[in-house]
């Protein structure tokens, strides 16, 4: 009895006695977080999917990032390693090092941060640097940036830096830019006596890059009677600003249901690569409508750009050295075969883009809706280009120097892309559910690819589960394409077993009955143990693209091991 | 009011940036001057078969060949299926494993690409740089002379036989022999998508003599160097199109001279 009551008073105190530090630590906390991925292929060549030959035997991308977060000072870094990089990814991706490091110190409302930053301005139509590994783009700035929001429903932010391109951070261009955000529903009192959302937006970025020896070769004409001049020919070199500016304003409106966006961007002079060097202004305007109520919602979206190809590096090519990421208007597909025709985003050139979707959930014990209910939804993508004089082509010198060819606002030029899809989720048991689609696709292989004329294709999708019990679960799906065109049909079969919580089998395949005739097999086991998460593979990929947010990038084909691995903490 | 000189600002400041000194067309441009040519450049093109806009550069190239005449000299080096062209054992492909080996060697990972002189780098398909770095290359003196001879001792082999001479030793120079050949009518992917399959290739990339990088030459001052070389006909070729490109080059000055001569055809003993 007394060694139990000294023993609770022992306790007793020295709870009482950690119980200030306790406070402390708990009102100022430091917590590190962290990840780690690795993803490993052991490549092997098969000339029936046309991989290409390797120099080494294992290629992979590995990550290794660390935080730090406390109430005033976050700090963090990231280690990358790409030295025999995975296969698609840009030439100069290829390297390892340092790739982030930053330290942000935080108080009252004020954020200062240093080192590697990410931002976006309104949609990205002027600015947008982010992360996205499956591409290999990481267009993040490395210098200053402030962020007050010390003023009820004002967020202002002030930034400059050099752009990372791959493991350059080249000094010979920076990019300035503002942003402010203003809640007006602050200040208006009788818009939050009813529950609105308003905001209105500005942005202003200015990319600062030297001068770079741009050349045209001219004919000179040869007069008649006269002697042939010598050379026969003139240079003249373009005159490139070294200033471009870009603007950005936006409204956001939000009631209940409701909800509305429209956002005009507009840029000064760029002549650029991308664009043929040419001096007209960019555009771009987008108005987006969407309202929701229970069981049900809808969604209309329209955007035309044109010339908003905007770079750090006026003369580079490929997926890097962007500042600014024109949105994706095409639905983003994670079945295989739907996502066998991704939309790239034709920012250079410009498009016309209307996206619509309506869902609707049939209530549970409903005919329509059966026992648990059943949700339908309809999505609509078409993108078009704009109307111009002539065909835009790239690597046409014939505009250098010029304003481009004339276009009209409301006119539209040759389908790019087109994609009406219907789904629908149904539980059937309790154990048994169902997901199916069909979609309707045109896409453009020679505007975006740059190869196959149009390819229209309809494309159905049936992906089952069966619950056995609380730890086992069986995944099917079953895809068909159909299509006159390119490789011809494919056909796609998966099964998943997950072994929950810590087991997955996957085997699938891949079957072009068309053209080729061939399979692209893939088995995987997938583990996961509290924070870490392991897969291992192996099988055939197809050749094809990798697209992210209207940004895509050349998968070449591949077989072999893999091996991925993430782990946070 | 406070709101309304910030907007009022801004507009002004949208409207000042949108004024700009390339607003008239005719102050684009800056005539070069003293463009006179004074030596033979030499463009690696990187070409592809499957690639649809190689063709425009094929235009390009043209331009510059009626432009620049003889001191203008093209390569165009067809790749594998991976590099936009068709597997190099397709009896219809135009690759080779040394085309190949030197789309790797300039890191080339978009076609059309070019590169001048040997040390521009990889263009892309930037022709306001491929113009820029030609010009440059044919406004620069040489001090080496170069001249060749591609002949056929027999029916089946090509010989070339090169004479460099300088009045400056010249250290660390390299010098290589590309066999070319014109005229092939094969496949190309053009601009709108479709293939045709009768499409006239000029300059097309057959073979290196002196391997990928070339081999060592000593050029002493004053002293001639001469080299030869040989090659078994491959049964692709048609020797009567063929051509030798032959250049000689540092690594810190790329190319300094470059010539092309024509294959003259075996001449059968009477």
């Amino acid at each position: 009895m007394t060694r139990k009551l000294l023993a609770s008073v022992a306790v007793t105190v020295t709870m009482a006695a950690a119980i200030p530090a306790a406070t402390e630590a708990k009102e100022h906390p430091v917590t590190v977080h962290g990840a780690v991925q690795a993803d490993i292929l052991f490549p092997e060549e098969d000339a029936t999917i046309g991989t290409e030959k390797y120099d080494s035997k294992i290629l992979g991308n590995g990550y290794a990032s660390a935080g730090l977060y406390s109430k005033y000072v976050d700090a963090g870094l990231r280690l990358e390693y790409m030295q025999y990089p995975l296969p698609g990814f840009e030439r100069d991706f290829k390297g390892w090092g340092l790739g982030n490091i930053y330290a942000k110190g935080k108080f009252k409302g004020v954020e200062l941060t240093l080192g590697d930053f990410y931002d976006q301005f309104g949609s990205g139509f002027i600015l947008r640097t982010y992360e996205e590994r499956s591409l290999g783009i990481d267009n993040s700035l490395r210098g200053g940036r402030i962020k007050v929001d010390a003023l009820p429903g004002v967020h202002f932010t002030a930034l400059a830096g050099l752009q990372r391109r791959y493991w350059d951070w080249s000094d010979k261009s920076q990019v300035y830019g503002a942003d402010i955000d203003l809640d007006l529903q602050q200040w208006i009192r009788p818009l939050a006596d009813h529950n609105i959302i308003w905001t209105l937006g500005g942005s202003w970025v200015l990319r600062n890059q030297a001068d770079e020896t741009i050349q045209v070769v001219n004919e000179i004409p040869v007069t008649e009677g006269q002697p042939a001049p010598e050379p026969p020919y003139t240079v003249s070199k373009l005159g490139l600003p070294e200033q471009v500016n870009a603007f950005d304003v936006r409204t956001h409106f939000n009631k209940g249901g409701l909800d509305l966006l429209g956002e005009f961007a507009w840029k000064d002079r760029d002549p650029s690569l991308d664009n043929n060097y040419t001096y007209s202004r960019g555009t771009a305007v987008m108005l987006s409508g969407s309202y929701s109520r229970p069981g049900w919602s809808a969604q209309l979206q329209v955007k035309r750009s044109e010339n908003m190809a905007f770079r750090s590096q006026r003369s580079m090519q490929g997926v890097s050295a962007f500042i600014n990421n024109m949105p994706a208007f095409a639905y983003q597909h994670t079945y295989a075969l739907a996502a066998m025709y991704p939309y790239a985003t034709q920012a250079a050139p410009g498009e016309w883009a209307l996206q619509g979707a309506f869902a609707y959930s049939f209530k549970r014990r409903t005919a329509m809706g059966g026992r648990y209910g059943t949700k339908f939804r309809l999505n609509v993508s078409y993108i078009r280009g704009i109307d111009r004089e002539g065909t835009w082509k790239s690597g046409n010198t014939d505009l250098y120097g010029t304003d481009g060819q004339k276009t009209r606002f409301f006119g539209w030029g040759p389908l790019y892309y087109s994609d009406l899809n219907l789904q629908m989720d149904k539980r059937i048991t309790k154990q048994f559910s169902l997901n199916a689609m069909y979609m309707y696709q045109r896409y453009n292989q020679s505007v975006i690819e740059g190869h196959g004329g149009m390819v229209n294709a309809h494309i159905g999708v049936a992906e089952m589960k069966y619950k056995f019990d609380s730890r086992f679960t069986l995944r099917g799906e079953l895809q068909y394409l159909g299509t006159k065109q390119d490789k011809g049909d494919w056909v796609y079969g998966l099964l998943e077993l997950s072994v929950l919580p810590y087991v997955m089998v996957t085997v699938s395949d891949q079957w072009n009955t068309g053209t080729t005739d061939t399979h692209y097999y893939m088995f995987s086991v997938t583990g996961n143990y509290k924070a870490n998460r392991l897969m291992i593979g192996y099988g055939r990929t197809r050749a094809g693209y990798n697209c992210s947010g209207g940004v895509c990038r050349y998968v070449p084909a591949s077989r072999g091991f893999q091996i991925s691995y993430n782990y946070n903490f | 009011m406070k709101l309304k000189h910030i907007f009022l600002s801004c507009v002004s400041a949208a409207l000042l940036a949108s004024c700009s000194e390339y607003d008239d067309p005719a102050d684009r441009f800056t005539e070069v001057p003293d463009v006179t040519p004074v030596s033979r450049v030499l463009l690696a093109e990187f070409t592809g078969q499957l690639c649809s806009n190689c063709p425009t550069a094929h235009e390009k190239i043209e331009d510059y060949e009626r432009l620049f005449g003889d001191f203008f000299i093209c390569v165009s080096i067809h790749g594998d299926n991976t590099m936009m062209g068709l597997p190099v054992n397709n009896p219809m492909g135009l690759g080779t494993e040394q085309g190949v080996k030197y789309n790797e060697l300039f890191n080339v990972e978009l076609w059309p690409n070019a590169v001048v002189n040997w040390k521009s780098g990889a263009l892309g398909s930037d022709y306001g740089k491929w113009v820029s770095k030609l010009v440059e290359g044919m406004i620069r003196p040489t001090d080496i002379d170069l001249s060749a001879t591609a002949s056929m001792p027999t029916d089946s082999t090509i010989t070339v036989d090169v004479r460099i001479r300088s009045d400056k030793a010249q250290p660390g120079t390299r010098f290589n022999i590309w066999l070319s050949e014109d005229n092939i009518i094969g496949m190309q992917l053009m601009p709108n998508g479709a293939p045709d399959p009768k499409y006239v290739h000029n300059g097309v990339f057959r073979k290196a003599l002196c391997g990928i990088e070339g081999e060592d030459v000593a050029i002493i001052a004053n002293v001639e160097a001469s080299e030869s070389r040989s090659t078994v006909i491959d049964p692709k070729w048609n020797p009567e199109n063929m051509n030798a490109v032959v250049f000689v080059y540092t690594e810190s000055q790329g190319v300094t001279n470059v010539i092309k001569t024509k294959v003259k055809p075996f001449a059968k003993p009477e």
